[in-house]
């Protein structure tokens, strides 16, 4: 893949299907790209991506896009291999669909990145929207693989329906984190909003401790010592060295959601 | 001038060895003792292939900081004549052995594309309240015991490895030939990627393949058993009193050579020429295995 970067020269007025900006375009030759068309949404025309962006080849291969997006939906989607660098804020769908390789945004996204995410890498320094790491509409589970680390905010309904793969949100959360999921793993640092959990069937939610959550739903917190917080340690040292310190020592677990039977758990640490 | 240790002369043979499967695993526990407790629960009956089916052996302990949860552990390495008896023995050995020792979880110890179970059949025990984590594309399975948790990788790598490595130590009494034994083991425990499968790393028992008795197929080496002199003929002299074999399991030929050489120094170096009338190594003419150890060249 050779690198280039994408400087967005003129900001759209209309909303635009960037989802050409995604999967391997890169792959392609700069003269292609530069002829690629992001359709209008909800329009019947479309932008030549030479009328909107300068293009120029990296001698790395990076895929640097740059410039306030937020005009563009899915880019990134369906990346899956090579490392793609957006800086800039970002539609709706950022990084949707992604399945191997790293993205990194700096930057604000819409709602619903990285929306049936099922492998590779999202780094997102800024605040992202509603319904990170959904379900495709219509499809049955969310997020199932890779690793999202938010630097940042995130909407409500973060890692609805998630089936796998680790979310970690350094940051705020809006309601209903981790509502309807089915397994996987999801660590926040910050403030939870009302709905944690809701509907859980199976998976762990890593929470600070003064998070509140329905008793009606969850059993009451127990002190334990669980090997396996020590393997997700590891796993997130490098990200969140303070939550890796924490779960070494011991945690508090409550398991859920009662009400349906669920048999996930709440780690409070 | 044939090759000396320490004044013990080296005998210039080879020690034969064959191919076999073998796999690491690691236990850990809450304190090194509960650790110890489980290993020598799993590495119990598993000194010889040939009746146990089995050779496995602690390889060495483990710092808290070699370990993946962060706790004091053991390695133990374990070696089969076939894949298919590895993947009979370890599940089982993990399920009876490590599941009941409190605080214990299992871990591979090593990557292979070849798996034998861990979670992956134990898991069962769990009866639904089981739980599956997947960490960094390894998959581990969270059992609901009396004491917590049992923490299991969901399988660990199999490979390709050497098992039968030997060296015969001749002594002029039983208690020099044992001193010099001790000190041979002593000095392989520390070594990776090899384990002394025997009771204190070294057998009495060498063998010979086959028996007068049908059904038996392997039996005692009458040639090597000084009790037995003047009754069979002998390949030494009568100052040989005593004599012990150290076996070495390994997971390279170099690993292996290392620990023979290692070993073969120790025990000379311990009673000298006093003690051993020399040293050699077990071999079946070179025909059943196809890894040969020369002594002459191991000692280089």
């Amino acid at each position: 893949m050779t690198g280039m970067t994408l400087t967005l020269r003129t900001n759209p007025n209309v909303h635009l299907d960037a989802s050409l900006l995604g999967g391997q375009f890169a792959s392609e030759p700069i003269t292609e790209i530069l002829q690629l068309r992001l359709p209008v949404i909800a329009g019947k025309h479309a932008m030549l991506v030479q009328d909107l962006f300068n293009v120029q080849p990296r001698t790395d291969d990076r895929v640097v896009i740059r410039g306030d997006l937020a005009h563009l939906h899915h880019i990134g989607n369906r990346w899956s291999t090579g490392k793609l660098f957006v800086e800039g804020n970002v539609g709706d769908g950022f990084a949707s669909r992604l399945s191997g390789g790293e993205v990194h945004l700096h930057g604000n996204a819409g709602n619903k990145t990285a929306e049936q995410m099922r492998g590779g890498i999202l780094h997102v320094i800024g605040n992202v929207g509603d319904d990170l790491g959904c379900p495709l509409h219509g499809r049955r589970s969310g997020m199932s693989g890779g690793t999202i680390h938010i630097v940042g905010n995130a909407g409500q309904y973060a890692g609805y329906r998630m089936r796998r793969g680790t979310m970690m949100i350094q940051g705020d959360c809006g309601p209903y984190l981790g509502c309807d999921i089915v397994a996987g793993t999801i660590i926040t640092t910050g403030r939870i909003d009302r709905g944690l959990a809701v509907g859980m069937h199976r998976g762990t939610v890593i929470v600070p401790s003064g998070t509140s959550f329905s008793p009606l739903r969850f059993t009451p917190p127990e002190s334990q010592r669980l090997s396996i917080a020590s393997i997700i340690a590891n796993d997130v040292e490098a990200r969140l060295p303070n939550v890796a310190a924490a779960l070494r020592s011991s945690i508090s677990r409550s398991l859920g959601d009662m009400t349906c039977g669920g048999r996930g758990e709440i780690w409070i640490y | 001038m044939s090759l000396q240790v320490a004044g013990v002369p080296i005998e210039d043979t080879f020690a034969e060895a064959f191919d076999m499967k073998a796999t690491r695993l690691i236990i850990t526990a809450e304190t090194i003792d509960w650790a110890r407790d489980a290993a020598a629960a799993m590495t119990g009956f598993g000194t010889s292939v040939i009746a146990c089916g089995i050779e496995i052996a602690v390889e060495r302990e483990l710092s808290p900081e070699e370990t993946p949860d962060g706790r004091p552990g053991i390695a133990i390495l374990a070696f089969t004549v076939s894949s298919k008896e590895l993947e009979k023995q370890i599940p089982r050995r993990a399920g009876q052995c490590v599941l009941t020792c409190p605080t214990t979880a299992l871990f591979a110890g090593i990557q292979s594309d070849k798996r034998i179970a861990l979670g992956k059949q134990l898991r069962y025990f769990g009866d639904g309240y089981q739980i599956s984590k997947l960490v960094d594309s390894r998959r581990y399975w969270r059992i609901p015991v009396m004491d917590g948790e049992f923490l299991c990788e969901q399988d660990t790598g199999r490979v390709d490895a050497i098992g039968g490595g030997n060296f015969l130590l001749l002594g002029r009494t039983l208690t020099d030939v044992s001193v010099a034994c001790r000190a041979a083991a002593a000095a392989i425990a520390p070594l990776a990627d090899v384990i002394t499968p025997f009771p204190g790393g070294a057998t009495r028992s060498g063998s010979k393949v086959g028996s007068k008795y049908s059904g038996l197929f392997a039996s005692t080496n009458q040639e090597f058993c000084p009790t037995l002199r003047g009754v069979v003929a002998q390949p030494f002299d009568d100052q040989v009193k005593a004599i012990l074999e150290i076996v070495i399991d390994g997971m390279t030929f170099e690993s292996i050579a290392l620990a023979m050489r290692v070993g073969i120094t120790a025990a000379c170096e311990s009673v000298g020429v006093d003690g051993l009338v020399g040293i050699t190594a077990g071999n079946y003419g070179g025909k059943l295995g196809r890894h040969h150890f020369h002594l002459a060249e191991v000692m280089k």
